[in-house]
């Protein structure tokens, strides 16, 4: 920052470079500072423009309604209404069949964007992208002004509604009117009024969002009531509900100083060395040691709350150079092998499929993750996609990406996603796919990890790791080659098909042509022909192949090489 | 061939065919190879001939099986014509022959250029000429003289039938010859040329039997020059242009060809001479600004030849070699450089006179 003025209580260091304004820290900072970080930083979470605003507000709120619904061992059933106001003007709710809300609870909707804390539990979550419900909240506040509706009820007898806005000077949730009524009754809605957004059935709108959530969640029903009053309803094909990941420590090799000094401010050790090996995994009170004499500068009995950023800095560069035992990976949670298969053949209805998880792998040394990996081959598989053959307009199935991070789609930015470069890196003829963008086919890939290395703020895309990037490849391979076996079986099918054709069609001119020259019966000739060509092909003593390859794919023989010219 | 043998040779390869079914066999034709490696060059007869070699066509052969079908359609159809005494041209074959097969988007045949082979593969097969079969090709082909047939009970005088002269049918089996008074017979490749020779009255100033065969002869033209010769022992001299296409109809008449070398015997005439355009020719008639540049086609061509047993002559060998490192070719037309009248009153008469020929 040009003044060097650091603005008080809280360090929103990156985004805040234009408002270095002394003057406007005095007189406006306090009042605002939350409107204001959240118009600044627009973009980056999740808001950024029409399309994807909409598509962003159901993400935060259908994200909330699947963790209530989980955390209450129940098989989520969500249901996305969308209203049409006017042009860009949209009421959205969005409902759950979870444990609903205690009234105390309310107000923490807002609760992680106001508190304002940066310590994030280090757990494979979907909460990774947008700050949550609580941005939807102040989005819907800063586009109509109008408060969001909450009802909601714990299936005890007594529903809730609420009418709450935010109290932009205070920083605080307000509600309104509070009621209670006698239903039976189990779920949260939440009704909130939009502008500046937009609705599109394109690949990066709400259908789509919806459809690529139920595919990375079969044990959930999602059903979507779309402005035109349509029901679009994708069923839950699993009837389990995923165990929930476990919050693990982080591993050394997997944090910055800055994640370190977070660590720090949490946490009740009262000395440095005892903080690194009470807060990080496999950081024993030996390597505790080895560490600080790695660290002659940093003194290891002072406060960890009193670790300078220097400090921490020069702690994970000493980390780099001591051996740890890899993280544990426990804490990971897939969809499973079998549950993705349920998902594509319950939405894609695909000819072929196959599905690969595999095992747990590290990234930058310390940061355990997961790739999953469906491919959908023909039938409902791959997106419509108008294309020009010939000169004629034709819609065909060409092939389409689903990318998910714990479950959670991703829509945006997939030119700079890794998962996009792995999947166009891989040599998909190999695997009988010969033209893998025009063909009918959908890769489904869930990268899960309890830190997901976005290349930007925007989290809409993966940042291309050389492990991760490895890892993708090997799981992409690895049901190429199980979709080939399922093709290549098909291929010697039709192969087979094709010729018996090839001789059958053929039966009825010759015997005709037989008959004529000799008298003979020509249905003799055609049962005979018929029996002859069905032996053959039963003992697969088929000839001419080669003959017929060199004749389609080699050079020509000139007509001068064996002939005059102009011969009759 | 009796029309009776010709019924029992297509029967014969019927029932071949049926005794094969019969058998539970993969049922197949024979067919001789036509390919420069079966075909011999008799260096006393100074034609060429087919060998031994066959390929057998086989039903159940993915690569066989189309071919298989179209040459039992055609035999059928031939037997069809030689019963019922029809004719018809290789192109009515094969509008006769071409149909949607059931169930397919797939015809009998899809141009005439795969029922074409299939007729002379079963001319081959059988050793029988398509004009027996009843089958015609295209023709073209005129000739002038002094010279009476009798075609199908007309008397056609060739001295009487002014410019154009007279057409040569694809079928000349049935041609009788009634008087034929010449001392030579020139076969010129030209419509042009032929033109301007018979303009001139060439065949009635210098006795000769005049034969344009417009490129390289068609059957018919062929089969009426070794008519022609074997009835009255006259020399047939054949006049083309200076270049390789030119010396190779020349080879055609005199030994026959690849394709048709199952057919020597009736069609070629061995005795028959080359009297030019020569590469000498260009020199001794002062032609040397009127040659042509000789494309890479034409020296590719002309090296083929030199390897060819029935170019073997040196005389060939050395023209041949002259046309590659000179690379340069002539035509005709270009003798009208001197004057219009020059090929007929000066070039051939001293050609002939001086026996100026290739062998």
């Amino acid at each position: 920052m040009a003044t060097g003025v650091t603005p008080p209580a809280e360090r929103i260091t990156d985004n805040t470079a234009e408002f270095n304004s002394e003057d406007f820290f005095k007189k406006t900072y306090r009042e605002s500072n939350v409107a204001e970080f959240f118009r600044r930083n627009l973009h980056m979470l999740g808001y950024a423009g029409p399309l994807r605003n909409l598509t962003t507000i159901v993400h935060e709120f259908v994200t909330n309604a699947l963790d209530a619904c989980e955390e209450g061992n129940i098989l989520p059933e969500v249901t996305v209404e969308l209203q049409e106001i006017g042009e860009r003007d949209f009421m959205v709710s969005v409902q759950d069949n979870g444990t609903g809300m205690p009234e105390s609870y309310i107000p923490k909707l807002l609760g992680k964007m106001l508190a304002g804390t940066k310590f994030h539990r280090y757990i494979q979550s979907r909460g990774q992208q947008g700050i949550g419900a609580a941005g939807a909240i102040m989005f819907a506040h800063m586009t109509t002004g109008q408060p969001i509706k909450i009802v909601t009820s714990g299936g005890n007898g007594t529903i809730l509604t609420a009418v709450m806005d935010i109290d932009i000077k205070k920083n605080e949730p307000v509600i309104f009117e509070l009621q209670k009524a006698k239903g039976k009754w189990r779920g949260t809605k939440i009704i909130a009024h939009y502008k500046d957004v937009l609705y599109q059935k394109s690949e990066q709108g709400v259908t789509e969002y919806l459809r690529r959530t139920a595919m990375a969640n079969p044990h959930a029903k999602i059903v979507l009531k779309e402005p035109d009053g349509n029901i679009v309803t994708f069923d839950k094909s699993a009837k389990k509900i995923p165990p929930k990941p476990v919050e693990m420590q982080q591993h050394p090799l997997g944090i910055t100083a800055d994640d370190l000094r977070g660590l720090a401010a949490n946490t009740e050790a009262r000395k440095l060395g005892t903080f690194l090996s009470a807060s990080l995994s496999r950081v024993s009170s030996a390597k505790a040691e080895e560490i600080a004499k790695l660290c002659p500068g940093v003194n290891f009995a002072m406060d960890p709350k009193e670790m300078t950023h220097l400090q921490a800095e020069t702690i994970i560069k000493a980390f780099k150079q001591v051996k740890f035992i890899a993280p544990a990976t426990e804490g990971l949670v897939p969809i499973g092998e079998d549950q993705v298969a349920e998902s594509l053949k319950n939405l894609l209805k695909p000819n072929f499929y196959s599905v690969v998880t595999r095992p747990p792998a590290i990234y930058r040394g310390g940061i355990p993750f997961q790739i999953e990996v469906g491919l959908a081959y023909e039938g409902g598989a791959g997106k419509i996609a108008t294309l020009k053959q010939d000169g004629f307009t034709v819609t065909a199935r060409v092939a389409e990406i689903m990318r998910f991070t714990n479950r959670v789609p991703l829509l945006f930015d997939a030119g700079g996603c890794a998962i996009t470069q792995a999947v166009k890196s891989v040599e998909w003829k190999r695997y009988h796919i010969s033209d893998f963008e025009n063909s009918p086919m959908t890769v489904v890939v869930n990268f899960i990890s309890p830190h997901v290395p976005y290349t930007s703020a925007g989290k809409q895309a993966l940042s291309d790791d050389e492990d991760i990037i490895q890892e993708l490849r090997f799981a992409l391979m690895d049901a190429g080659r199980k979709l080939k076996s399922h093709l290549s079986g098909i291929r010697r099918e039709q192969a087979r098909t094709r010729r018996n054709e090839l001789f059958n069609k053929y039966i009825p001119e010759i015997s005709r042509s037989l008959s004529k020259i000799t008298k003979a019966s020509e249905p003799d000739i055609r049962g005979r022909l018929q029996k002859i060509v069905n032996a053959k092909l039963k003992k697969g003593d088929i000839e001419g192949e080669e003959e017929l390859e060199a004749e389609a794919s080699g050079p020509k023989r000139k007509p001068s090489d064996e002939n005059g010219p102009g011969e009759d | 061939m009796a029309r009776k043998e010709i019924q029992d040779k297509l029967l014969r390869l019927g029932t071949d065919v049926v005794g094969q079914i019969k058998k539970g066999d993969n049922p197949y034709v024979s067919i001789p190879v036509r390919a420069l490696s079966n075909v011999k060059f008799s260096e006393s007869k100074k034609t060429l001939s087919l060998g031994t070699q066959e390929s057998k066509r086989y039903f159940v052969n993915v690569a066989h099986a189309r071919k298989f079908m179209q040459t039992l359609l055609v035999t059928s159809f031939c037997k069809d014509l030689v019963e019922h005494d029809i004719h018809a041209s290789i192109r009515e074959a094969y509008y006769s022959l071409k149909r949607n097969i059931a169930d397919t988007h797939e015809n009998t045949f899809e141009e005439q250029g795969e029922s074409d082979p299939i007729i002379v593969d079963l001319e081959v097969m059988l050793d029988i000429l398509r004009e027996q079969l009843h089958l015609n090709a295209d023709r073209s082909g005129v000739a002038a003289g002094k010279v009476t047939v009798e075609d199908r009970g007309d008397i056609i005088d060739w001295s009487k039938l002014g410019s154009g002269g007279w057409s040569i049918p694809s079928n000349v089996e049935d041609i009788r010859f009634r008087k034929i008074d010449a001392k030579f017979v020139l076969v010129v490749e030209k419509n042009a040329t032929f033109d301007r020779l018979n303009e001139d009255k060439f065949w009635a100033k210098h006795d000769c039997v005049l034969i344009g065969t417009h490129g390289q002869a068609a059957r018919g033209t062929k089969r009426l020059i070794h008519n022609i010769h074997l009835q009255s022992k006259l020399p047939v001299y054949v006049f083309t242009d200076a270049d390789a296409y030119g010396y190779y109809i020349y080879s055609v008449i005199k030994s026959g060809s690849i394709n048709l070398a199952h057919a020597s015997e009736e069609f070629a005439t061995p005795s028959a001479k080359f009297i030019g355009l020569t590469m000498a020719d260009i020199e001794n008639f002062g032609l040397q600004k009127y040659t042509i540049r000789a494309t890479d086609q034409d020296i590719k061509r002309a090296r083929e030849m030199l390897k060819y047993p029935w170019f073997g002559a040196k005389e060939w060998q050395a023209e041949l070699k002259l046309m590659i490192e000179r690379k340069i070719k002539a035509e005709q037309e270009a003798l009208a450089s001197r004057h219009l009248k020059f090929v007929s009153e000066e070039y051939l008469p001293q050609k002939i006179k001086k026996k100026e020929f290739l062998p």
